[in-house]
C-alpha cells in the first residue's frame, strides 16, 4: 500500500533515472538528478530540525521549486507554495497565519523573502529568536550531502494522514484561508487517473496552472506516479496562440490540465487556424465552469481527444469528473459527471434531505470520502463551520464538506453546477471571495462603504463604493499593496451612497440590476 | 488613419496602472498579463472593427503602443 507521495518519485527514478522528469525555460531534470537535488534539501531541513512542519516554498515557478516541495516532504514536513507575484502584505499575512520553521528561496528570490520576513511585524514563530522562520537557499542546500539513513528513520513515522502541502485561498473576511492535503488524498486521486485512464511514461504535461492552485497537482504528481514528463508552458505564450501551438507541438505536449479559461484564450484568438497540438490526446479542465462555445472549438479542431471535466474545490479535492461522451451546443450547461472513485457526493436540499438522481430539485454539493481536506490550517473555526457531521449518518462520527456550491441531477443522472450559496466567484480560473477584496477597498482611506459584484458575461469584477471620489488609478494603486492582481477590479464605480435592503444591509441584487 | 488615442483608452480600461506612453516592452516588462492580452485583442475588434488574424498576434506585434498602431494601421489598410 502506498503510504506517501515520494514512494512514487522513487519507484520512477529506479525505473528510468536517465529519463526526463520536469522542464521550464532554464532547462530539464531526469528522474534522479530531480530525487537527488529533493533528498540533499530534505535532508539539510531535517539537520535543521525542521521535520513535521510547514515549509513556505517562495520562488518563481520553476523545476527548482518543485525540487523545494519534494525536499520538505523528504524532511517530513509539508510545504506551502508562496506565489512570489502576490502584494507583500498578503504575503505576510500568510506567514503571519502559516509561521512557517523554514522559508525555503532561490538564489534569485532570497532577497525579496529577505525583505518580507523583515518586514513581518513580531515574529511569527514566537518569540525566541531561535523559533524565527530559517531562510534555506536550495542552491546551498544542493550542495550538502543527503543522509539516506535520516530520512529512512523520518519515513518510517510517516503516515499517509500527514499534511502534504498546505495551499492558501481566498477568504471572505480578508484573511486567506490555508487548505491543508494530505498524502492519502493525492494517492487517492492518482489511483483514480490511473484506474480511468492510461497514462504512461511517452506522456508529455503541458503545465499551464500555476502550482499554489491544486490543479497543477496532477502535472506534477503524475510525473511521479507514471513516469511521464512535464513542461512549464512560459505564461506569455498563452496571448500568442501560434507560439502556443508551436510549443506544444515542439515538446510533444499530450495531456493538459489546465483552467477552462486558458482554453477559452485559445479558441477566442483561433488559435489553431494555421496547425493543431497535434501530439494532444488528453484535455482535462478545472477550476471554473467551462463554457461550451469555446470547448466546441477544441472538439472541431481535435475531435478524437477525450475531454474530461473535473471539479472540486481545494477542500474536497477533486471529487467528481464527467468525460464528454456527447455532443453538447453553444450555451448548454456542462455536466460536473459523477463522484470520483473512493468518494460519494451527497445533494442535500434546505432541510438536508438527500436529493438522488432521477429526482428534482436543487440542493448543496456534500462531499464524504477519504479524499477531503485535512481542515483548515490554524483555523479550527471555520474549519468546524464547512467540514461537518454527515447529518444522514447518526451511527458514528463521519465528515462531510459542504461545498457551499448549488447543484441539481440532470436528465441524465448527471450532477450540474447552478450557482454559489455566497459570494465565492471563479475569475481567470482563480477562486475569490468578493468580502477579500471588499475587505481591502474598505480599508483605503476615504471609502465608507463599498461591495463587489461579478459581472459574468462580461468576467469583470465590479467594484462599487460611496465616499471620496477617486480615479481607477487612485484606487487600484491603493488596493495593489493589498489584493493579487487577478483579484483587481475591472470596473470602479462610485456611488453618492450605497442601496440598501430593509435590513440596511448593502443591496447586492439592486446593484447587479444597476451596473451588469 | 492613426489609432493611437483609441489605443491607450483601450489599455487605460484595462489596466490604468500602466505607463503606456514609455513603455517599450509590454510583454516583456509584464505590463500585460497574456488575459490582459487577450482582452486587448477582443477589445480592438469591438471598438474598432479590425480584427487581428492569429498569425499576426506574435510578441514583436504588441510591443508597445507604437508597434501596436502600426500593426493596426496595416491591417485597416489591407481591410
Amino acid at each position: 500500500m502506498v503510504t506517501n507521495v515520494l514512494e512514487y518519485l522513487e519507484a520512477s527514478e529506479r525505473r528510468s533515472p536517465d529519463k526526463t522528469a520536469y522542464a521550464d525555460q532554464n532547462g530539464s531534470v531526469t528522474f534522479h538528478e530531480f530525487a537527488d537535488r529533493a533528498r540533499r534539501l530534505g535532508s539539510c531541513l531535517a539537520r535543521r530540525r525542521i521535520v513535521g512542519k510547514p515549509v513556505a516554498v517562495f520562488m518563481d515557478k520553476s523545476v527548482a521549486m518543485i525540487e523545494g516541495f519534494m525536499g520538505a516532504v523528504y524532511s517530513g514536513s509539508f510545504y506551502c507554495p508562496i506565489d512570489v507575484e502576490m502584494p507583500a502584505e498578503r504575503i505576510r499575512t500568510i506567514l503571519g497565519v502559516l509561521k512557517p520553521a523554514a522559508v525555503l528561496v532561490s538564489e534569485n528570490s532570497r532577497e525579496r523573502a529577505q525583505a518580507l520576513l523583515d518586514g513581518l511585524e513580531g515574529n511569527p514563530a514566537g518569540k525566541e529568536a531561535d523559533a524565527r522562520p530559517q531562510l534555506i537557499v536550495a542552491e546551498e542546500a544542493y550542495r550538502e550531502p543527503a543522509e539516506e539513513k535520516l530520512l529512512g528513520e523520518i519515513r518510517k513515522k510517516a503516515l499517509d494522514t500527514d499534511p502534504l502541502y498546505v495551499l492558501f485561498t481566498s477568504g471572505s473576511t480578508g484573511v486567506p484561508k490555508g487548505v491543508l492535503i494530505s498524502h492519502r488524498v493525492l494517492i487517492n486521486n492518482m489511483e483514480w487517473l490511473e484506474e480511468e485512464y492510461d497514462f504512461g511514461p511517452e506522456d508529455v504535461l503541458g503545465n499551464q496552472v500555476p502550482f499554489y492552485f491544486d490543479v497543477s497537482d496532477h502535472d506534477i504528481y503524475s510525473v511521479m506516479k507514471f513516469g511521464c514528463s512535464m513542461v512549464i508552458i512560459p505564461p506569455e505564450l498563452f496571448a500568442f496562440p501560434v507560439r502556443l501551438v508551436e510549443f506544444l507541438n515542439e515538446h510533444r505536449v499530450t495531456a493538459i490540465f489546465w483552467v477552462p479559461f486558458a482554453l477559452c484564450m485559445a479558441a477566442n484568438l483561433n488559435a489553431f487556424a494555421s496547425a493543431v497540438p497535434a501530439y494532444l490526446r488528453y484535455i482535462f479542465f478545472a477550476g471554473e465552469v467551462m463554457p461550451v462555445r469555446q470547448l466546441n472549438y477544441w472538439r472541431r479542431y481535435l475531435p478524437d481527444a477525450c475531454y474530461c471535466n473535473m471539479y472540486g474545490p481545494t477542500e474536497t479535492y477533486v471529487c467528481t469528473y464527467y468525460n464528454l461522451n456527447r455532443e453538447f451546443e453553444d450555451g448548454d450547461s456542462l455536466p460536473i459527471g459523477y463522484a470520483c472513485k473512493n468518494m460519494e457526493i451527497l445533494v442535500l436540499d434546505e432541510q438536508n434531505h438527500l436529493i438522488r438522481p432521477g429526482e428534482e430539485g436543487e440542493g448543496e454539493l456534500c462531499v464524504r470520502g477519504c479524499a477531503l481536506s485535512l481542515g483548515y490550517y490554524g483555523d479550527p473555526k471555520r474549519t468546524a463551520e464547512r467540514f461537518v457531521q454527515n447529518p444522514l449518518q447518526n451511527a458514528w462520527p463521519e465528515t462531510i464538506y459542504r461545498t457551499g456550491d448549488l447543484v441539481r441531477y440532470n436528465a441524465f443522472g448527471e450532477l450540474e453546477y447552478l450557482s454559489r450559496k455566497d459570494f465565492q466567484i471563479k475569475h481567470l480560473g482563480y477562486r475569490i471571495e468578493l468580502g477579500e477584496i471588499e475587505a481591502a477597498a474598505g480599508a483605503v482611506e476615504g471609502v465608507s462603504a463599498c461591495a463587489c459584484v461579478y459581472d459574468r458575461g462580461k468576467r469583470m469584477i465590479l467594484l462599487i463604493y460611496a465616499g471620496r471620489e477617486m480615479s481607477k488609478k487612485e484606487m487600484t494603486a491603493a488596493l495593489g499593496s493589498r489584493i493579487p492582481r487577478y483579484m483587481m477590479p475591472n470596473r470602479v464605480i462610485h456611488m453618492e451612497e450605497l442601496p440598501r435592503n430593509a435590513n440596511g444591509k448593502i443591496d447586492r441584487r439592486k446593484l447587479e440590476e444597476l451596473w451588469t | 488613419m492613426n489609432y493611437r488615442e483609441e489605443l491607450l483608452e483601450i489599455l487605460q480600461d484595462i489596466n490604468s496602472e500602466a505607463d503606456y506612453e514609455t513603455c517599450q516592452d509590454l510583454i516583456g516588462e509584464e505590463v500585460l498579463t497574456s488575459f490582459e492580452m487577450v482582452m486587448l485583442v477582443a477589445e480592438i475588434s469591438q471598438q474598432l472593427g479590425i480584427s487581428i488574424p492569429p498569425d499576426q498576434i506574435v510578441p514583436e506585434n504588441f510591443r508597445s503602443v507604437d508597434v501596436i498602431c502600426e500593426l493596426l494601421e496595416r491591417l485597416a489598410e489591407e481591410e
